[in-house]
């Protein structure tokens, strides 16, 4: 890292010491920066960013009040969730798209850093004043998708970052079909729904990109999970289904599941 | 908190706002910082013929789970977020396999393994190096 920028650390932290991850920002590492938010407002949706590379993005399904994390896949079977609305959102170099099957409900988030690392483009400045830093770029000529940071943009901040679990009982033996579920809802001290990032939530594999097993199948059990936020809290569901088969009982012990997340300031549209 | 240290706003937002969104920096807190990009990262797999996916790894070497957003490019040229999926002609889709302190394993698969050619892939990721909140 070069001895030349700015970092800047909280009280307590020895700045010239601290891992990068300690501080609170530093002018060497590029930082998120929010192009645009919204709803689509069409089953066919597209937002036009212009920006000659497909930009990174993020989105929620809003259903009953709540921003679901994962928009964009079913869970396994559906049983049990709060949310059995989803869509799809991409990016080309000109157009972010938005589809679902309900209009009003996918939120989008469309970020000013490349999803796919390719050629930058200057957006225009809302004006000719203000903040920016750059790290190894001339600061006049610099690229807004090359920027340090810049007061041009919304920036994610981490406003709290803490542990939320939920425990599922056993499930089993059962020769046919059985269906566990249990959720935890988190205070967040907030009063509004914001942008959060549960890397963990997708961790484990839950996700479940293929279809079920059927017909005549050894006994399985399936777990999917859920989480959601809104004005007052973010919720956490796990969801578990057992299938008997033709081979006996399916069952599964009880368990105990952990996330952590990182609630930012970025209001949810 | 003290009245020391430093913060900014999105032009015009007032600096003495109470309201998180208006600041694109707070030394209260943690901005959101992207790690910088590892040449060894995997820059495109390709899913061979006969084939259903293919697996990679991502070795951040961080010491801890971080924060990522993953993608890939698919066949039509678009930007898809892992885990998600394409509407490509190969229904191409991307999961999270697991993740370690030091790294984190993808898949790209496909319902239907009956192609006879290979299919490349870019994928991207953007790692970010914050564990922390207001602690």
């Amino acid at each position: 890292m070069s001895s030349i920028g700015i970092k800047v650390s909280k009280p307590g932290i020895n700045v010239l010491t601290a891992a990068k991850k300690d501080l609170a920002f530093i002018s060497s590492l590029r930082h998120m920066k929010i192009l645009s938010k919204g709803y689509a407002s069409s089953t066919t949706f597209k937002y036009t960013h212009g920006l000659g590379y497909r930009p990174a993005f993020t989105g929620y399904m809003k259903t009953s009040g709540r921003y679901f994390v994962n928009y964009f896949i079913s869970p396994f079977d559906g049983y049990q969730f709060d949310n059995t609305l989803y869509g799809d959102i991409y990016t080309t170099t000109e157009v972010l798209a938005a589809e679902a099957g309900t209009a009003g409900r996918l939120v989008w988030i469309c970020f000013v850093n490349p999803g796919d690392f390719g050629s930058q483009r200057t957006i225009p400045s809302k004006s000719n004043f203000g903040l920016k830093l750059s790290n190894d770029k001339n600061i006049l000529t610099v690229f807004d998708s090359e920027v340090s940071l810049t007061s041009k943009f919304e920036t994610p901040i981490i406003l709290k970052t803490a542990i939320i679990s939920v425990s599922v009982d056993a499930i089993g033996p059962t020769s046919g079909t059985e269906q566990k579920t249990n959720f935890t809802d988190y205070k967040h001290g907030l009063t509004t729904a914001n942008h959060i990032l549960v890397p963990e939530f997708y961790g484990a594999g839950l996700i479940n990109l293929s279809t079920e097993p059927v017909g005549a199948v050894p006994p399985y059990v399936a777990e999917d999970r859920e989480l959601s936020i809104n004005e007052e809290v973010i919720r956490f569901r796990i969801s578990r289904l057992a299938q008997g088969g033709f081979l006996g009982d399916a069952s599964a012990p009880a368990k105990t599941v952990t996330l952590r997340f990182y609630l930012t300031n970025i209001k949810l549209p | 908190m003290a009245n020391i240290g430093i913060k900014g706003t999105t032009s015009p937002k007032n600096i003495a706002s109470s309201d998180f969104q208006d600041f694109f920096v707070n030394s209260q807190y943690y901005n959101l910082k992207i790690m910088d990009n590892d040449p060894t990262w995997p820059k495109s797999v390709t899913i061979s013929s006969g084939s259903y996916n293919v697996s990679y790894t991502i070795n951040h070497g961080l010491g801890y789970i971080p924060i990522y957003d993953l993608y890939f490019k698919d066949q039509d040229g678009k930007l898809v977020h892992i885990p998600g999926k394409s509407t490509d002609t190969y229904g191409t889709r991307g999961r999270i396999l697991g993740e370690t302190i030091t790294t984190i394993r993808v898949r790209l698969g496909r319902p239907s393994a009956t192609y006879p050619t290979n299919v490349t892939y870019d994928v991207y990721a953007l790692i970010f190096v914050d564990t922390k909140g207001d602690q």
